[in-house]
């Protein structure tokens, strides 16, 4: 089943919203008094203020709509977590299609469910409408032209008997096509039913099939969420909101808690865990945690959220009425052995959490490991990798690196007795140093086709050398001396 | 001291048995050299508490000794689980204070995590990154290292108390961060010593300040050998890595000066330690 309801922006007394338009301003969104007083959306302005001399009028804000909009959809996941914002082609069309199957169940029914939300979303400031409806067209249909006397929704089970009495608008067509129904006298869905089809498709078109179907449930129509919908998720729900950060991060490690026993319930490990927190003036804060190795441990996943915590950055604003922790990426985690050193096994899974926690509390990326790369370029050869995980040894090679490497490399000025010898003399960093001992050239070419066109990497000839105060560095010489370039240049790639 | 409090528990029982004499003799007998011990570590416990050394700075012995990367002469110190401190000698002496260190981590029996704590991008200390490969020809394995990036030096100390924490050996270029003070000093020798394990902090060469460290040590790069074949430009070839380690302070112990050497290359054995320290090469001459 899937069901949808729909917001309206907030309305008072005779007022419009306005934008610009074919030949002027032209009214975006009007409110009821507005509507009842004979002002029409995309109305010329003009004409407005000559019906409703008094009417005030406001430049819309369809971005601020859009994003408003976006958090209202985000807001919808205490309900369900397959939700998504449904903009429309103007602002009193927009709306929010969320998926509720199976969700009925948490709320003590559909009614109650439907209640609850109308009441909150009411309590928001907001006019709001919903239907509940087994096809995304119908519930579309019935949010908008849908009797849902007081109660504000309206639920629909028989999908050829509800969509029948509603008017052709109801169908999600454009205006222009309403308008050539109207014309042939056919002004509600269930005229169309009973039309052939075939005729139909001639006729009008293959959208209008289309979206007859769509409500009716003849195709499959599916909606993407705002959000990925996790594998798996537990949350907690308080009677009081909560005030302080304080008990915040005890209701996540609630939360958490309960997360861990469902995982090991499923035998998996979490890889990432998305934290998220329902305000109840309707906002919504979110946090990550991220495991580099299979997690399920609920001391451990508490203690990263405490770090997270400190830093994120998240507000309890009015009060926080519930909170979710939802495992968003999750590998499998058997409970036994994995190798046959069980202590080699201990110490990786030590690292992963070690580099967790300092993830958490640094920031993502501070902990990096070694990764090797088949590469000649000395930068390439070796990288730190954030967040991948250490590799099983290192690959023995036979280039001698120094023990730092400065990137980018530092230019420095040097003296060289032949033209491709190694420097006699060279000042790095304003101290002038005399090479007493040097080893090379090594010869290392540019990776030619890695190389972006336009720019030229030249070949580089390293020296390691020693002063003669015993300090090592490491310099190349950029440039073959007159195939690839006139004045060679020198520089500092490493120390020690 | 639960075992010795509960002897002269038994020794009273004994008492009441009816032979105060002989369970007198007894427990004077056998208390002594406890109770000796007990009192030597409770002098011991005083001292390093306190922070403060009795060896103050006294002169630096005039005995230097060179010793190879296999006989190595700092096999006692690093044997000591706590912290240790680490000074290059002047601006570029940097390099080779980082390759003391990195020998040192790779000289452990035990092929624990190692976490490197890189600073908030001292000037002082900015001579690069690690190389990998760098790391291995000094026999560190990349493969156990972790490199952590903190930006603050309260997180940099944070980051390298939470490794300890996870029983890994660390080295942190945190000793130039103005947070590490004698507290935080104070803290990471606790850890460590908590953990068993070795954290070495990495200063620049004109800090100062007073720290709870087990030893001080002040490194700079010392004119190697020449390697027995020619390198380039009519120069000699690079031999062995050589090092000047002057032993600052140590804790219950006097300060020292050892040249270090470490030679790594394939094709050269490693130099017997007598030979290298009886016979050094002369200077020569800075040109």
């Amino acid at each position: 089943m899937e069901r949808a309801r729909r917001a309206v922006p907030p309305d008072s007394r005779p007022f419009a919203l306005i934008a610009p338009g074919a030949g002027g301003e032209r009214l975006y969104a009007v409110c009821p008094a507005a509507a009842r007083a004979g002002l029409a959306l995309s109305m010329r302005v003009a004409d407005a203020r000559a019906l409703v001399p008094e009417l005030r009028v406001r430049a819309a804000d369809p971005d601020g709509d859009r994003a408003a909009l976006e958090g209202l959809a985000r807001w919808c996941g205490r309900v369900s977590p397959w939700t998504a914002p449904d903009p429309g082609a103007a602002a009193p069309l927009s709306g929010v299609l969320m998926d509720i199957t199976g969700c009925a169940r948490v709320f003590g029914g559909e009614d109650r469910l439907l209640d609850g939300l109308i009441r909150d979303v009411r309590a928001l400031g907001f006019t709001a409408r919903a239907a509940a409806a087994p096809t995304l067209g119908l519930a579309w249909a019935l949010a908008r032209h849908g009797e849902t006397g007081r109660r504000g929704w309206c639920a629909a089970d028989d999908a050829h008997g509800a969509l029948a009495p509603l008017p052709v608008e109801a169908l999600r067509l454009t205006p222009e096509m309403c308008a050539a129904l109207r014309r042939f006298g056919l002004s509600t869905a269930g005229a169309l039913m009973g039309l052939p089809r075939r005729a139909l498709v001639r006729r009008f078109g293959p959208e209008l099939a289309r979206r007859l179907d769509q409500a009716l449930g003849g195709v499959r129509e599916t909606l993407s969420p705002l959000r990925p919908a996790p594998a798996l998720r537990a949350r907690v729900r308080f009677a009081e909101p909560l005030i302080t950060l304080d008990s915040v991060g005890e209701a996540f490690a609630h939360a958490l808690t309960r997360l861990c026993a469902l995982l090991e319930r499923e035998g998996l490990g979490a890889l990432r865990v998305r934290l998220t927190l329902y305000r109840a003036d309707g906002g919504v804060g979110e946090m990550r945690l991220a495991a580099a190795a299979p997690v399920r441990d609920s001391a451990h996943l508490i203690r990263l959220m405490r770090h997270r915590l400190e830093r994120a950055g998240l507000d309890a604003g009015f009060g926080v009425d519930l909170v979710e922790a939802a495992a968003l990426m999750t590998r499998p985690l058997d409970a036994g052995q994995t190798s046959l050193d069980p202590d080699a096994g201990a110490e990786r899974l030590a690292a992963a959490r070690l580099m967790d926690r300092l993830d958490a509390r640094l920031g993502a990326g501070a902990a990096a490991c070694a990764e090797a790369v088949d590469s000649h370029t000395p930068e390439r050869a070796g990288q730190w990798r954030a967040g991948a995980a250490a590799p099983a040894s290192w690959p023995r090679r036979p280039e001698r690196r120094p023990l730092l490497i400065l990137d980018p490399p530092e230019p420095a000025e040097a003296v060289a007795e032949i033209p491709d010898g190694p420097p006699r003399r060279f000042t790095w960093r304003r101290v002038a140093h005399t090479v007493a001992r040097a080893e090379g050239p090594e010869r290392i070419a540019p990776e030619w086709w890695r190389l972006t066109p336009g720019t030229a990497a030249r070949t580089r000839d390293y020296f390691r050398v020693e002063t003669g105060e015993g300090r090592r560095f490491w310099l190349y010489r950029e440039g073959l001396y007159g195939r690839e370039t006139r004045q060679p240049g020198w520089f500092v790639h490493g120390a020690g | 001291m639960a075992g010795p409090g509960g002897r002269v528990q038994d020794m009273s029982r004994d008492c009441h048995d009816g032979a105060p004499q002989a369970g007198a003799a007894q427990m004077d007998c056998v208390a002594r050299p406890e109770r000796l011990a007990a009192l030597r570590a409770r002098i011991a416990a005083l001292e390093t508490a306190g922070g403060r050394s009795v060896a103050a700075r006294a002169r630096l012995s005039p005995r230097a000794a060179v010793s190879s990367g296999e006989d190595d002469a700092l096999a006692a110190f690093r044997a000591r689980a706590g912290l240790h401190d680490i000074r290059p000698d002047s601006y570029f002496d940097a390099p080779a204070a980082y390759a003391f260190a990195v020998r040192w981590l790779a000289g452990l029996p035990d092929d624990r995590l190692v976490v490197w704590v890189r600073g908030a991008g001292d000037p002082r200390l900015d001579f690069g990154a690690p190389c990998p490969d760098g790391l291995a020809a000094c026999g560190l394995d990349p493969a156990r290292l972790l490199l952590v990036r903190a930006r603050a030096g309260a997180d940099a100390l944070w980051a390298m108390e939470e490794a300890l924490n996870a029983g890994a050996l660390v080295f942190g270029e945190a000793g130039a961060q103005r947070a590490y003070d004698l507290t935080a000093s104070r803290r990471l020798q606790a850890r460590a010593a908590a953990a068993g394990s070795c954290v070495l902090a990495l200063a620049s060469h004109d800090a100062s300040g007073t720290s709870a460290g087990l030893t001080r040590w002040r490194i700079a790069a010392a004119p190697g050998p020449a390697a027995p074949w020619r390198g380039a430009g009519g120069l000699a070839g690079l031999g062995a890595l050589r090092v000047r380690a002057v032993l600052e302070r140590q804790r219950g112990g006097p300060p020292g000066r050892f040249d270090l050497e470490w030679s790594d290359h394939a094709l050269c054995s490693p130099e017997p330690a007598g030979l290298a320290g009886g016979a050094r090469p002369p200077r020569r001459a800075a040109g």
